[in-house]
């Protein structure tokens, strides 16, 4: 019984009573199944929690070839606030958090054990990245790391001349009112601890009397700021515009900013340069396992690591990604051919001790007190 | 045909006006309780509890309000024979009391942008009222969200004043003054919440019997005396409710500050909304948000009362 039929019936007047209640009663059950096929299809996507930035299909070009559809993307600005929003109830499958906040994020119970047999490019990571399991040393695996790159000042080399290579710049006086920091405290804590002359060692278990002195330089900074920045975006078009001079940035500003063609330059702070890797994680209520497991597979895939370089300029975990990227490609964002060094190197970030009365000293620094 | 108890129950409600009445309201009244009275009790208890790591400490402790009023190692009596000590530990008391002279700029600056705007619409237009209406709600078809960022290409560094001031060569260098600070907050709050202020002053101007200026007019009134006298006064429950509508919501804002307010802009708003995310203490986060609350309403009940008196003395 097609349309047609239906019209020709109705028409002729031969639709008898008991075909119309079937007709009304295949209608009524295709009104209500199909919210539920619908629902069903929209499930089978996996939901992907990431920084701003990471949503590009580019990154993950192996997932998207099987799956045409991308996942959903959903971006956090800031990790605590993710983890908040997981414990509250989110349901994400694959999370983009950086090495420091796994201990915590699996203490927390949001997060799912990786199997590793699962990612068909596991093997061709770094070592030196894949010993960051999230648990002691040995322990099960929580984390896949996926980007790595460092952290320090980005500074208009036109409107800054020669400035010491130094975090300090970011408390000169002579730029008040033009300098910036984030907002997020994994990196700038670091950065106040080294100012405020904190041992490199004590960085990440701060005693009273060393958090009181970081909170002294961050109270010293903040009448010179124009802002703490939440999203690079703002900080790099302030940037760009001279409204600031200088600010704390990820070397992916840097990269940003030099294709602009804008005259900046990346600091090597004496006290030291941050650095970080973070990766992906598979919360506890990731429903969508394979998916998931796809999703991953294809962000630590070479051709993945290829754009993440030449894209965002951050390093990439796998090694055969370097074989498939040029020397100067490398050398124009200041990236090694091999993380292990370059990580060790600067002030690596690690899961923060006294995180809780760091964040609660912040906030009030930021309130004014 | 049904049942009796059924009918009884439809004999009683046809009887009793009041049980009409609350079956009417009882879609709302459901809606209000799960939505508004849960939540707001559940923040009450929640405010007594205290932050262990990821976990509750449901054992109940007046240890967050403590804090908030720095009554630490105090007794509540010694804290109020020296009212100022209250403010010793200041962080969240002072941000609230910012976050409130803010807002009250705010709420006088919107009644002083609205209420002439208001005015026109009722005495001076003639036709299109309608049209003009819609006219004022025109930047209400955007998001909140969009018409805060807009300030910030306003006032920006390269913005549209910037650019404007340099183009007529007023200035050679960017003013800086104009964003994130309070009182960038302070103007794109005003803007946001203009309209809102509008509509119900309008009302109650529109209501004014015209025959009681005529009234005032034949008595010797001139025009300011007549508006003192007699527009004013009737006005004056539309202006209220506007004020009303414009000062509580913008207490507690934080999407203006967050993205105009720079490092001094900050308000209660983003106190709480930190409290809750990154700093990871939803108990202390409740009991200012009950604090803040309780404060906004006691100003409200305060100003209400000194109107109302006002009012009294009037008649």
């Amino acid at each position: 019984m097609n349309g047609h039929d239906v019209r020709k019936m109705i028409a002729e007047g031969r639709l008898n009573r008991r075909d119309f209640g079937r007709l009304l009663a295949s209608a009524g059950l295709a009104t209500v199944s199909l919210p539920i096929a619908a629902g069903h299809a929209a499930a089978a996507r996996p939901t992907y929690f990431t920084w701003a930035g990471y949503e590009d299909p580019d990154l993950f070009p192996g997932y998207m070839e099987k799956y045409k559809e991308g996942p959903e993307i959903s971006l956090f600005a800031d990790e605590q606030e993710a983890l908040s929003k997981l414990r509250a109830g989110f349901s994400a499958d694959v999370a983009h958090p950086c090495s420091e906040q796994i201990a915590r994020w699996r203490e927390a119970g949001v997060l799912k054990q990786i199997d590793t047999g699962r990612l068909s490019h596991w093997p061709d990571l770094f070592e030196s990245l894949r010993a960051i399991t999230g648990d002691a040393d040995g322990g099960p695996q929580w984390f896949v790391p996926i980007d790595w790159g460092s952290a320090s000042i980005v500074y208009r080399t036109d409107l800054v001349e020669n400035p010491e290579e130094s975090w300090q710049l970011l408390w000169d006086e002579r730029y008040s009112g033009r300098l910036a920091i984030g907002e997020q405290s994994t990196d700038t804590m670091r950065i106040a601890g080294l100012v405020a002359g904190v041992p490199k060692e004590n960085l990440f278990d701060m005693s009273d009397a060393e958090i009181a002195q970081v909170a002294e330089a961050l109270r010293k900074q903040r009448p010179l700021l124009r802002f703490y920045w939440s999203d690079n975006t703002t900080m790099e078009q302030a940037l760009a515009s001279g409204e600031i001079v200088a600010s704390s940035a990820w070397n992916s500003s840097y990269v940003a900013l030099k294709q602009q063609g804008v005259p900046v330059a990346y600091m090597q702070p004496k006290e030291g340069i941050l650095t970080w890797c973070c990766g992906v994680v598979v919360t506890a209520a990731a429903t969508n396992l394979d998916a998931a497991y796809d999703l991953i597979d294809a962000m630590i895939a070479p051709d993945a690591g290829q754009q993440m370089i030449t894209k965002l300029g951050y390093g990439h975990s796998n090694r055969k990604t370097f074989d498939m990227v040029g020397e100067q490609e490398l050398a124009d964002r200041g990236l090694p051919k091999d993380p292990t060094d370059f990580l060790a190197a600067g002030v690596f970030s690690r899961e923060n001790k006294r995180l809780a009365d760091l964040e609660q000293m912040f906030s009030e620094v930021k309130g004014g007190f | 045909m049904s049942p009796p108890g059924l009918a009884s129950l439809q004999a009683l409600v046809q009887r009793s006006d009041a049980l009409r009445g609350y079956l009417l309201l009882s879609p709302m009244l459901v809606f209000m309780f799960v939505m508004v009275v849960v939540p707001a009790a559940a923040l009450v208890v929640l405010s007594f509890w205290t932050q262990k790591g990821f976990e509750f400490d449901m054992g109940l402790t007046l240890a967050n309000y403590a804090r908030i009023f720095a009554l630490s190692g105090r007794g509540i009596g010694e804290a109020l024979a020296d009212p100022s000590s209250l403010f010793a530990n200041p962080i969240y008391v002072s941000v609230l009391f910012r976050s409130v002279v803010m807002s009250l700029t705010v709420t006088v600056l919107v009644i002083l942008l609205a209420y002439p705007m208001a005015y026109f619409l009722a005495f001076r237009l003639r036709r299109g009222k309608l049209l003009w209406l819609i006219l004022i709600t025109v930047p209400f078809w955007t998001s909140y969200l969009l018409r805060v960022f807009a300030w910030k290409v306003i006032l920006g560094f390269n913005g549209v004043i910037n650019s404007s001031l340099i183009a007529l060569g007023l200035t050679d260098k960017p003013l800086e003054f104009l964003l994130y600070n309070p009182v960038a907050v302070t103007i794109t709050l005003t803007h946001a919440w203009v309209a809102f202020a509008v509509l119900p002053i309008y009302v109650s101007l529109e209501k004014i019997d015209r025959s009681l200026l005529d009234a005032a007019t034949d008595l010797g009134d001139g025009a300011f005396a007549r508006f003192m006298r007699v527009t004013l006064p009737l006005s004056l429950p539309g202006t209220i409710a506007a004020a009303l509508l414009v000062f509580i919501p913008t207490v507690g804002d934080y999407v203006a500050p967050t993205l105009v307010g720079g490092t001094s802009g900050i308000m209660i708003g983003n106190v709480i909304q930190s409290l809750f995310g990154k700093t990871n203490n939803a108990p202390l986060g409740a009991a200012v948000s009950i604090v803040t609350m309780l404060s906004v309403t006691l100003l409200v009940g305060l100003f209400l009362a000194g109107v109302g008196r006002l009012r009294k003395r009037a008649v």
